[in-house]
């Protein structure tokens, strides 16, 4: 059986002793894309930086591919899993070329420049994102998608058979959103790399994930299959909205209408109605 | 193709320093054309030209480049570290530190004829201690302060401090014995004149023995340009890294305030023209840093020997005059930046 991609055991955390996650216990198959769901503050984030080892827990304790987090080592862990955050920053005057061979941190030998292998995987990385192009450009002259997607190619040229992704979709049109999930899934498919990501469009989790987590309140609400997971009185229940589930005649996916909770549309219609 | 650029521009740069070293080296109260300069230097020329070269001039044109250089790579590792643009050792306190511990150690260790009562080698471990608490206090500060990681609070925190030390350093030489007063301009300001060759062996060891830990940090020091988290998800050891070039950073910045005062914003401006005219992440960034930290300093001595010869200005006096603008001018462009 493959190892499993990664594993909280009665973990908690907290920022600023404001809790954030409470008492987790996850494990997330291998294999396969991921999504975690769920209102903001949730908890998403929280999960996925604990499991990178960005925030220490402060009960409980979590294991990466069998292993718990204190026994790697920085370089080693990186190679185990790479992780995007939600708002990674460089100078401006970096160039895509230079940001992506910073995913090779890991990888790279202390002393010489960069190997063979370092410059295709940066290749590949640039190739999969559409970015080559941009390789000589600083970044502070791209535009919020084309940035997005450097950041991902440098998280790609990491080369990790493991990839935590924190709004990957974040400033990007719907276009190459879809873009970027086609990736994500093809790399799971084809070279059967482990995604997780924070998602905050259902539609796309319904559509491109495998499994969905969806948080609520610091816990996990519910746990599994995505078509299983993401149902209407879930939905309802953890972001506190209405909400339907309608098949569209020749999508095989169902599509996720959201909409205003009874009682939130009423106050808007007396407020309008008192103008 | 561009790591040829990149050579060239640092050739460029090092003929422009080894030129402004001969020419530097002429000038005084007996000037001596370029050509007598490099005779001397050669071992030929006339006697008299190898003792004025050899003695008087050299040591202090070799001290001025090779403090330059110190501060500067200082001033790099410094605005790495912190993410900051406006970091630099004199406005984190740490130079202003450093001077501290040097007048500390003079007056605690002066007998009542003025005289040392321990070795002037120690003067060097006395600016660490300098350097190193201010540097404690600035980090402190910071840490504890829940805004406090914001770059504009810990410039406030450093800038405060500095001019604590500076106080206190001030203070020492009006309650001490007059000849520390006379000396009271090297160390609040800086100054090159006072050089020998043991001075500029003593600098130029120390850089001597950081440049392996240069090298081997040299991957981590860009890896460090990103956001912790990111640094910290490719793999990057943030803690000890950081570190690792704050004390380097320190060690550097103590070893030329303990030869020459406390000059200042060399490490700040250094660094900044490197960025203009060489590039952060092209190849030879350092070297590059370096070379002109070594050329503002010397011109700076330079100039102070010569502007109102037979007086002499110190050569911080000229550091400030042209880093105080320039670390202004940072201040309202990164204000302007982050709206």
């Amino acid at each position: 059986m493959a190892d499993p991609f990664a594993r909280l055991r009665a973990a908690s955390a907290a920022y600023n002793r404001t809790r954030a996650l409470d008492d987790v216990t996850l494990d997330l198959p291998a294999g396969a894309v991921i999504a975690f769901c769920g209102p903001n503050g949730s908890g998403k984030s929280t999960a996925l930086r604990l499991m990178r080892g960005l925030h220490p827990p402060l009960r409980g304790t979590v294991e990466i591919a069998g292993r718990a987090l204190p026994e790697w080592t920085p370089r080693a862990l990186a190679r185990a899993v790479a992780m995007l955050s939600q708002t990674p920053e460089a100078p401006p005057e970096l160039t895509v070329g230079e940001l992506v061979m910073l995913g090779r941190f890991a990888h790279r030998r202390r002393f010489a420049g960069p190997s063979d292998a370092d410059r295709a995987a940066c290749q590949r990385a640039l190739a999969a994102t559409g970015t080559e192009a941009l390789r000589d450009r600083p970044i502070g002259q791209l535009s919020g998608g084309q940035k997005q997607r450097a950041w991902i190619a440098m998280t790609l040229a990491q080369d990790a058979p493991r990839i935590f992704l924190d709004e990957p979709t974040n400033h990007l049109d719907v276009a190459h959103a879809f873009e970027v999930l086609e990736l994500i899934r093809r790399l799971n498919r084809q070279e059967g790399r482990s995604f997780a990501l924070v998602l905050h469009d259902l539609n796309m989790a319904m559509r491109y994930a495998d499994h969905v987590v969806l948080f609520c309140d610091g816990r996990i609400a519910a746990h599994g299959p995505t078509r299983q997971v993401l149902t209407e009185e879930r939905v309802q229940q953890v972001f506190a909205i209405r909400c339907r589930i309608v098949q569209l005649a020749g999508e095989e996916t169902p599509v996720l209408v959201p909409l205003p909770n009874a009682s939130a549309a009423d106050d808007a219609g007396l407020a309008s109605a008192a103008e | 193709m561009s790591a040829m650029a990149a050579g060239n521009r640092l050739a460029l740069l090092g003929l422009v320093l080894g030129a402004g070293a001969v020419l530097a080296a002429g000038l005084g109260s007996s000037f001596l054309p370029p050509g007598r300069v490099v005779a001397a230097l050669a071992g030929g020329g006339a006697p008299m030209d190898s003792v004025i070269i050899w003695t008087l001039r050299l040591p202090r044109v070799v001290l001025a480049v090779l403090t330059g250089m110190a501060l500067a790579l200082a001033g790099a590792l410094l605005q790495r570290v912190t993410r900051n643009p406006v970091a630099a050792p004199s406005v984190l306190g740490v130079t202003d530190g450093a001077a501290l511990g040097v007048v500390a150690f003079l007056w605690i260790f002066s007998d009542d004829a003025n005289a040392l009562t321990v070795s002037i080698h120690w003067q060097p471990l006395a600016a660490m201690i300098g350097a190193f608490g201010f540097a404690a206090l600035v980090a402190l500060l910071t840490l504890l302060d829940p805004g406090g990681r914001s770059p504009l609070r810990i410039i406030l925190y450093g800038v405060a401090l500095a001019a604590l030390a500076k106080a206190a350093v001030t203070l020492m030489m009006i309650l001490g014995p007059i000849y520390r007063a006379n000396q009271a301009l090297t160390w609040l300001t800086g100054s090159v004149s006072a050089a020998h060759w043991s001075d500029a062996a003593t600098v130029a060891a120390g850089l001597a023995l950081s440049i392996p830990a240069l090298v081997a940090l040299r991957l981590p020091l860009r890896q460090i340009a990103l956001d912790a988290e990111s640094a910290a998800a490719t793999g990057l050891a943030l803690g000890r890294t950081q570190a690792a070039l704050l004390s380097l950073s320190v060690l550097l910045t103590a070893l030329a305030v303990s030869q020459v005062g406390a000059v200042g914003f060399v490490g700040l401006v250094a660094p900044h023209a490197a960025r203009y005219i060489h590039g952060q992440f092209a190849p030879g960034y350092l070297v590059s840093t370096a070379l002109i930290g070594g050329l503002m300093v010397l011109g700076a001595d330079t100039l102070a020997r010569i502007i109102a010869a037979p007086l002499e200005l110190p050569a911080g006096a000229l550091t400030a005059l042209v880093g105080a603008p320039i670390f202004l001018w940072l201040l309202l462009k990164g204000r302007r930046a982050h709206g």
